[in-house]
C-alpha cells in the first residue's frame, strides 16, 4: 500500500475536517467493549492538564507581531519570579496568571491561557452535568412551548451548587422571564419576522434566583421545539461546528467573569490582564471540529467577538489563537472586532 | 460495566423488574464514537405504580441498597457507574424495551435499544443534543430506515419527524 509522505506544512482545513470525519467513523466501528474503555478513560482524566504555556505563548507572539513588538521580556509565571529573584505574591496569586510580561512602555501585563476545549474541561464537564441536572430537576416537567417567538431556551449556569429549597421560585422566575421576553420580542428595535437572531440575557434585575444561579440565558427563535425546549448547550458528544462554538461561548462567558481574575491586577501588581484562548492539537485530537466547509477559524473569531459583545469581563484584551502546525492564526476579539494578524 | 450488567440481570431474575433495556448515552455509544458519559439509563417496563398512584422505584432501590448500592439522589452508584432507572412510560420506550437487542459485553449479556428505537426515542425527547445524535445515527448508516419510519408512524412521531427533516434538510 502506497502512502504519501506527511508534510505538516501542507495541511488544509478541508484536510483536517476529512481526517476528523474518518477518525469518527473509525472510532464508531470499534468493538463496544473498547468504546466503554474509552469512556472510562475519559472519566478518569486528571484535573491537571499538561501545561505547555511557554510553547503556546511563543507561538502566539509569532502569529501576532503587534503584541510581540510591544513586549520586551516575558516568562511563565513560575520562572518570572525565580529568574528575577523576586518574592512571589501570596498563594494563589503566585501561580497566576500563566504568563507575565513587560512592555516597551513599562507596563506589566499578565496573560491567562485558556484552551478552547481541553481534557480538564472534559472532566469539569462531569461536575457541570450534575449542576445542570439539578437545575432541570428544579424546572421539573416542562410545559409545551406556547411562546410566539421563542424556539428554545438555553441556560448558562453559574458554578455554584443549586439549593433544592430554591427550586420552586427559580422555576417561577424562569417562566416569568420567558413570558416577558416573548411579549417584548416583537418590540425589539432590530426585530424582523422569521429572523434567527438569538437574544442573550445576563441582566436578571427582578429575578434574584436567576441572578444567583445563571450566567445568562439564550432565547433563540429557531429551530422551534415544542417539548423539552429549555435546556443547556451540549457539553460534548455531538458533532457539529455549532457544538464547538457553543463550547467556546460557554468558555468565554464563564472565563471572562471568573472571580479568580477580578482582583488579579491588584494582587500581582499588573497594569493589564489579557486572556488568550487557544485551539491547539489537544483540542484537535480530543474534540469535535470547529471547522466545516465555509466556516473557518476567522469565522470562529468573528463569532467569539460577537459573543463578547464589547464586554471583556475581567480582561483588558482577549485573543483567539489557532495553534496547529502550519495553520497558526491569531485574532484580537476584544476590545475590537476580529482582526487578523 | 460488567458488574452493572450482572446486577441488572440478577434484578430481572429475582423479579425486581420484569423487563429492562439500556438506552440513552450508553446505547448511543454502541453505534457511534465514544464520548464522555458517566451514567447508564435503564428503561424498565412495565412501569411500577405505587399505592399513591405515582411511579414507584421503592422495590428497586431497596433491593439495591441491600446489595450495598445506596441511592444517590435519582441515581444508584454501582461500582464506578451512576445508574438511573427510567420508567418506560412512552409507547416508543415501551416497545424499545420489548424489542431490545441482546448485546454481549465482556462475556455478559444485556439488553439495549436497537438503533431504530434509540433514534425514535431521541427524536421524541427532542432536546437539541438528542437531535444531534439522531443526525449522527442517520449518518452512521446503521439504521434500517424502513423499520425506523414504521416506529415513527406507529408511535405518533410522524409530525416530529417531518419537522426534524425540515430542520436538518433531510429526506423524509
Amino acid at each position: 500500500m502506497s502512502r504519501e509522505p506527511f508534510d505538516p506544512n501542507a495541511i488544509t482545513v478541508e484536510g483536517i475536517f476529512r481526517a476528523k470525519l474518518a477518525r469518527r467513523q473509525r472510532l464508531a466501528k470499534l468493538p463496544f467493549e473498547q468504546k466503554i474503555e474509552i469512556v472510562k478513560k475519559l472519566q478518569q482524566v486528571p484535573i491537571a492538564a499538561m501545561r505547555n504555556e511557554k510553547l503556546i505563548f511563543a507561538s502566539f507572539l509569532e502569529a501576532y507581531p503587534e503584541l510581540a513588538n510591544e513586549i520586551v521580556e516575558w516568562d511563565v509565571v513560575d520562572e518570572w519570579y525565580v529568574k528575577r529573584a523576586l518574592d512571589p505574591p501570596p498563594h494563589p496569586f503566585d501561580k497566576r496568571p500563566d504568563i507575565i510580561a513587560l512592555t516597551k512602555s513599562g507596563k506589566k501585563i499578565g496573560i491567562e491561557l485558556k484552551s478552547w476545549v481541553n481534557r480538564e474541561q472534559i472532566t469539569e464537564a462531569r461536575t457541570e452535568e450534575r449542576r445542570r441536572e439539578n437545575i432541570l430537576e428544579a424546572i421539573g416537567e416542562q410545559p409545551p412551548n406556547k411562546t410566539k417567538h421563542i424556539g428554545y431556551v438555553w441556560l448558562f449556569p453559574k458554578q455554584i451548587r443549586f439549593e433544592p429549597r430554591d427550586a420552586r421560585h427559580f422555576r417561577e422566575q424562569l417562566f416569568a422571564l420567558i413570558e416577558q421576553m416573548d411579549n417584548a420580542w416583537s418590540q425589539k428595535p432590530d426585530y424582523q419576522p422569521n429572523s434567527s437572531d438569538d437574544d442573550d440575557v445576563s441582566d436578571f434585575v427582578g429575578f434574584p434566583l436567576l441572578e444567583k444561579y445563571l450566567e445568562g440565558v439564550r432565547f433563540a427563535p429557531l429551530p422551534y421545539f415544542e417539548t423539552d425546549w429549555i435546556d443547556f448547550p451540549s457539553p460534548g458528544g455531538a458533532y457539529s461546528p455549532n457544538e464547538m462554538l457553543e463550547t467556546l461561548t460557554s468558555s468565554l462567558s464563564a472565563h471572562k467573569t471568573d472571580e479568580r481574575y477580578r482582583d488579579l491586577r491588584k494582587h500581582v501588581d499588573l497594569d493589564e490582564v489579557y486572556l488568550l484562548v487557544h485551539y491547539d492539537f489537544k483540542a484537535f485530537a480530543y474534540n469535535t471540529p470547529f471547522d466545516a466547509p465555509n466556516f473557518g477559524f476567522e469565522k470562529a473569531a468573528e463569532f467569539a467577538s460577537s459573543v463578547l459583545d464589547g464586554d471583556g469581563g475581567n480582561f483588558d484584551r482577549i485573543f483567539l489563537f489557532h495553534f496547529l502546525w502550519g495553520q497558526e492564526e491569531a485574532y484580537r476579539i476584544f476590545p475590537t472586532v476580529a482582526e487578523k494578524r | 460495566m460488567e458488574k452493572v450488567l450482572e446486577t441488572l440481570n440478577r434484578m430481572q431474575a429475582d423479579g425486581v423488574m420484569e423487563k429492562f433495556a439500556i438506552g440513552g448515552g450508553i446505547a448511543t455509544i454502541r453505534y457511534l464514537e465514544a464520548y464522555l458519559t458517566d451514567d447508564i439509563d435503564v428503561f424498565i417496563s412495565p412501569v411500577i405504580v405505587g399505592a399513591n398512584g405515582l411511579v414507584s422505584f421503592g422495590r428497586i432501590y431497596e433491593y439495591l441498597r441491600e446489595l450495598g448500592y445506596p441511592a444517590d439522589r435519582e441515581y444508584i452508584k454501582i461500582e464506578d457507574w451512576l445508574v438511573q432507572f427510567v420508567p418506560a412510560s412512552e409507547s416508543v420506550q415501551e416497545e424499545a424495551v420489548a424489542r431490545a437487542d441482546r448485546v454481549a459485553f465482556a462475556g455478559v449479556y444485556t439488553l439495549m435499544f436497537s438503533a431504530e428505537h434509540l433514534a425514535a426515542e431521541l427524536l421524541r425527547s427532542g432536546r437539541p443534543k438528542d437531535h444531534a445524535s439522531v443526525v449522527s445515527l442517520l449518518e452512521s448508516e446503521q439504521m434500517d430506515l424502513t423499520v425506523f419510519r414504521d416506529i415513527v408512524s406507529r408511535h405518533g412521531l410522524a409530525e416530529a419527524w417531518k419537522k426534524f427533516c425540515s430542520q436538518y434538510d433531510l429526506e423524509e
